[in-house]
């Protein structure tokens, strides 16, 4: 593997670029400028240059520094009297270990492998597949060989009558049912008395079948062209079931069930495929673990798959090819059996593990491996070292910072992925949140300068998006229609009004106006259709009125009682959307219906002597939606949020689907937007940030004197120039500290990731761990990775502080 | 009636806390005209010149501005407020613009103007009020003084119709007021068009064409400049007694 070499390249020429970022004037004072309205940077003295420039080169070469590691294998060889080749190796739960193989070859050990016997053989086939269940051992061999030990009893020989069949396996259903398969859609069934020749279908070769331990009847077979055929009835009936078009070709090498919510297959390339039973039963719905083979695996076929548990898998192949995967097959650590004085031509051909710990292989020539044993030839349960896998013995803490500062990289650049662009979308969603708290536009602002805008939208725009999306029978069309209608609109507009040379008016709608004596009509009949809806055909737009009632109906058929009620909302998001929708309209449109040309206060008496005066049109819509988000993102944990967004909601997912065509072909575009993981990860983040990025925001627009904001008016800017040409510059020079310090949370907050199996620097930091069990080390490491990000961000920050400072504005 | 350019007519604020601030005031300005509105403090003074250009909406009443209505909501009020100047009490220069950036922002962003030419009108300005040398100075290395007339040149580099002037010279040294008075006394010798509210009695007496005094919300008395010598209410006396 060579990611420590690409990667100090990487880092080389990142920390360049980086430097090269900051001292230029041109690009980064570009940048600014658009931000905070002046040019920030000024060119380095020539002698900080050099010494930045000294440092900078003496860390790289210091970086990469490549130390060699000392590997031991984990497994060892055991000494065996006899050389027959062995095809299967199987363990009971009497702590028992069988091996089966060449010339009828049976050999048993009863101490975790370390010393083997050789039984007495009693056929002379060469025996190739075994299963063990509940006391009963079946073997398989060529040329229909089949013998099975019950219990206590001795050898038995139930052959299959067609000599001729090529048996790829053999598995146990129940105590009195055993099943094989093999080549041209072989399948037998023995009753416990007669085989039957189940076979359906000989177009296909079949490799492997299991059936669940726990629950007899199901069952799974697996074979080439990607073909795999379940059964719920022990065996009965074999549906075929359709696999992920990735390994529709591929052929399905190896299976295993572990559980009834678990099943594991692996192509010979090297595909994992998984099936999860939680909608359907077990084997009904298979998916890949990963899109991409997990390791460069080019020479040789896999040929068998050991899951030890659900995040415990390991692979084994041709040319002594065996790795383990500690994360349910997401990546894989191969061991390096050529450590061993093996011969040449060895070949392994099975592996099985005890439990978590022990494991046996099984090869050419009678050879066996296990792995490592404490002195007493027990597996040291609970000793992670004695995985059996490879172990790294590390001189010195060189050799390890040497191995696995790559990974380390790795991580550290996937989470600056996250954080650039969770910093990024959590401003500019901050921004504009901020801009809306803090925006003056009340109902009465709105209805006075855009009734034009709103009664096209109402009357036209939306009734037309929504006839073609029905028509069109897609969402999607709708949605397109209404902003292609709206921005045409738009544009018009703008251009009309430039063109109006500024005498015309700004408000209205391409250079018109609804005259003053109609005003107040149209307000109400805009109200009243807002109210109760539009027919328009045979379609029906509908009101606020007919959402409400409509989506209480809804509710109340979720059969909630009481406080229950609170979680109406996960219930049926749909109706609990056209709710909020309704309530939303709800109110400007009953306003509307009862405006009369002026906006008075309503004057409400609740007492004799007690009045309350409430002015409804002084309600700020844009403040109410930033206010609803801010709540949700600020009052709950940013754990759930990810696992929300990412499992819940699936957002990277809608993401990826709905871009995948804008996206194809653009080489980098097409990269970020296919790793839904990565999107959620930067969504959640963003969602989050942008929340308090928010308030901090706002506190600092408040900060700004009111004078500015009657200053930038009095010369004729509008609301929005002003805020963004003398407001917003202002306000971010003053919340650069506080800013700062939530983009350094962002960063830490970044670690959450890995709940949503993101791999950044704490997960990679958790896997390093788990493979080489070098606690202090690894996390030490993490923690110093972390603190170099964020106090460079934080060293940055407080350059851009001492930059952006304009003289007169506020104290030192 | 051809230059007459702003006519208020029986305009009254009531704020929300129910301060009745303006209680229906009306006057005319001509064309060239220097008006001075003086009162103690509370009399409503700055509110009435905020209600001209709408940053505070008038509760009731008409401001007309060369003969349209411009306190009704169909009024472009942007393009309105960049046709009326206003220099603050307080200046209210953007600090973290360059003087000169202060004075092109308008002229870029409302007047749609090129950098450059911009820039040429604001240094004609700066010019104006002596300010040249000043003119990539940021605002807060600036005194009170020159403050105010970046201020104004801000507001001149607009080219309004009519200029107000919130107190312009109250947060001032008293040896700075004099370079700032100065500047306004040249633009009524130009025939600018002003409305100047002021604590500065002698000054409303020597620039302005017309003075008129508020007491509570209402105008007291109104004349021409002369009236500050010879007060003809006992209330504007009385006031005018305290600043002798």
């Amino acid at each position: 593997m060579n990611i420590t070499d690409d990667n100090s390249q990487f880092l080389n020429f990142s920390i360049r670029g980086f430097y090269i970022l900051c001292t230029n004037r041109g690009t980064v004072s570009i940048l600014f400028r658009r931000i905070l309205g002046t040019p920030v940077f000024r060119k380095n003295p020539f002698r900080t240059n050099i010494i930045i420039c000294l440092i900078v080169f003496i860390l790289i070469n210091i970086s990469s520094v490549n130390a060699q590691t000392t590997i031991k294998s984990g497994w060892e060889i055991i000494d065996t009297d006899f050389d027959e080749d062995i095809f299967s190796v199987i363990s009971t739960e009497e702590d028992e270990l069988w091996g089966f193989g060449e010339s009828g070859l049976i050999i048993n050990s009863n101490d975790n492998g370390n010393s083997w016997t050789k039984l007495e053989t009693i056929v002379e086939e060469d025996l190739i597949s075994s299963d063990y269940l509940d006391g009963i051992l079946l073997v398989s061999g060529t040329n229909g060989t089949v013998i099975h030990k019950v219990q206590d009893e001795g050898w038995n020989e139930i052959n299959i009558p067609d000599k001729n069949t090529n048996i790829e396996e053999v598995a146990i259903s129940s105590a009195d049912s055993y099943f094989i398969v093999g080549s041209n859609g072989l399948i037998w069934h023995y009753d416990g008395s007669n085989w039957e020749n189940k076979t359906f279908n000989n177009q296909h070769n079949y490799n492997s079948i299991s059936f669940n331990d726990e629950n007899t009847l199901d069952g799974i077979i697996v074979g080439d062209d990607g073909i795999i055929l379940s059964t719920l009835n022990g065996g009965i009936n074999w549906e075929r079931i359709e696999t992920p078009s990735l390994v529709e070709d591929k052929d399905i090498i190896s299976l295993q069930l572990i559980s009834d919510s678990r099943a594991y297959a692996v192509t010979e390339e090297g595909y994992i495929l998984v099936s999860r039973g939680m909608d359907t039963n077990i084997g009904f719905e298979w998916e890949l673990v990963s899109n991409e083979l997990f390791l460069d695996f080019d020479d040789g076929l896999l040929n068998n798959i050991e899951v030890v548990n659900s995040i415990k898998i390991i692979i084994s192949g041709q040319n002594n090819f065996i790795a383990t995967s500690k994360n349910g097959g997401n990546a894989f650590e191969m061991h390096n059996l050529s450590l061993l004085p093996l011969d040449n031509g060895f070949i392994l051909y099975d592996l099985v593990m005890i439990d978590g710990f022990c494991g046996v292989a099984s090869g050419s020539n009678g050879t066996i491996l296990i792995t490592a044993l404490d002195e007493n030839g027990y597996c040291s349960e609970g000793l992670d070292q004695y995985l059996g896998f490879q172990i790294e013995d590390f001189n010195d803490f060189g050799q390890f910072v040497g191995k696995y500062s790559g990974w380390m990289l790795e991580g550290l650049i996937a989470t600056m992925k996250i954080v650039a662009f969770g910093i990024i979308f959590g401003f500019l969603i901050g921004i504009t949140l901020a801009i809306f708290k803090t925006a003056p536009t009340s109902l009465k602002d709105m209805i006075e300068s855009h009734l034009e805008k709103l009664l096209l939208t109402t009357w036209f725009i939306i009734p037309v998006s929504i006839i073609f999306s029905k028509a069109g029978n897609s969402k999607l069309i709708g949605i397109l229609i209404f902003f292609l209608l709206s921005l045409t609109l738009l544009i018009l507009h703008t251009i009309i009004n430039r063109k109006g040379n500024h005498s015309g008016d700004r408000d209205g709608l391409l250079g018109r106006k609804v005259p003053e004596q109609f005003r107040s009509l149209m307000i109400r009949l805009l109200g009243l259709s807002l109210l109760i809806g539009q027919p328009i055909g045979e379609y029906e737009i509908r009101g606020s009125l007919f959402l409400i009632t409509e989506s209480l109906i809804s509710f109340s058929e979720l059969n909630l009682e009481g406080i229950e009620n609170i979680f109406a909302p996960i219930g049926n998001p749909s109706v609990f959307l056209d709710l909020l929708l309704g309530i939303m309209i709800l109110i400007p449109s009953c306003m509307f219906i009862l405006n009369n040309g002026n906006y008075n206060e309503i004057e409400i008496s609740y007492s004799k002597n007690n009045n309350i005066k409430i002015n409804p049109w002084k309600l700020r819509p844009l403040n109410s939606i930033a206010t609803i988000y801010t709540d949700i993102f600020r009052n709950t944990p940013l754990i759930v949020q990810f696992l929300f967004l990412h499992f819940g909601i699936q957002i990277g997912r809608l993401i990826e689907e709905s871009t995948a065509e804008f996206v194809l072909g653009i080489p980098i575009l097409a990269d970020i937007f296919s790793d839904r993981i990565y999107l959620s990860a930067i969504c959640a983040l963003a969602f989050n940030s942008g929340a308090y990025q928010c308030e901090t925001l706002r506190g600092a627009i408040a900060a700004i004197p009111s004078g500015q904001m009657e200053a930038g008016r009095s010369i004729g800017l509008t609301y929005l120039q002003t805020m963004k040409l003398i407001i917003i510059p202002q306000a971010i020079r003053i919340c650069i500290p506080p800013l700062g310090n939530e983009m350094v949370n962002l960063v830490l907050n970044s670690s959450l990731a890995m709940v949503i199996g993101y791999t950044e620097l704490t997960r990679q930091g958790k896997l390093i761990n788990a493979i080489t069990f070098q606690i202090t080390w690894t996390w030490g490491m993490v923690m110093i990775s972390y603190f170099v990000v964020t106090w460079t961000l934080a060293l940055i920050l407080r350059r851009i502080e001492a930059k952006t400072r304009i003289p007169g504005l506020g104290i030192l | 009636m051809n230059d007459e350019i702003l006519n208020v007519k029986n305009l009254s604020k009531i704020y929300p806390g129910g301060v009745h601030a303006v209680k229906g005031i009306s006057f005319k300005v001509h064309k060239g005209e220097s008006v001075a509105i003086i009162g103690s403090s509370g009399s409503g003074k700055s509110t009435v010149l905020r209600c001209i250009n709408r940053l505070i909406e008038p509760t009731s009443g008409d401001v007309i501005l060369k003969g349209k209505k411009i306190n009704i909501p169909s009024a472009d009020i942007n393009e309105i407020r960049s046709r009326i100047g206003m220099v603050f009490q307080s200046f209210e220069l953007f600090a973290h613009l360059r003087v000169i950036q202060n004075i092109s922002l308008g002229l870029i962003h409302v007047r749609g103007m090129k950098n450059d030419e911009a820039e040429k009108l604001a240094l004609e300005v700066l010019q104006k009020v002596d300010m040249l040398d000043r003119k990539d100075a940021y605002p807060g290395n600036l005194s009170g003084g020159q403050k105010q007339r970046v201020a104004i040149a801000r507001a001149l580099a607009m080219k309004p119709e009519i200029l107000l002037f919130d107190e312009p010279t109250s947060a001032l040294d008293p040896e700075l007021i004099g370079s700032v008075l100065e500047n306004i006394r040249a633009l009524a010798d130009e025939g600018m068009t002003m409305i100047i509210v002021t604590h500065e009695i002698g000054f409303a007496r020597d620039v302005a064409d017309r003075v008129i005094y508020m007491d509570q919300g209402i105008v007291a008395e109104e004349g021409s400049s002369s009236i500050i010598d010879n007060p003809q209410t006992e209330r504007m006396q009385k006031f005018l007694s305290t600043w002798d």
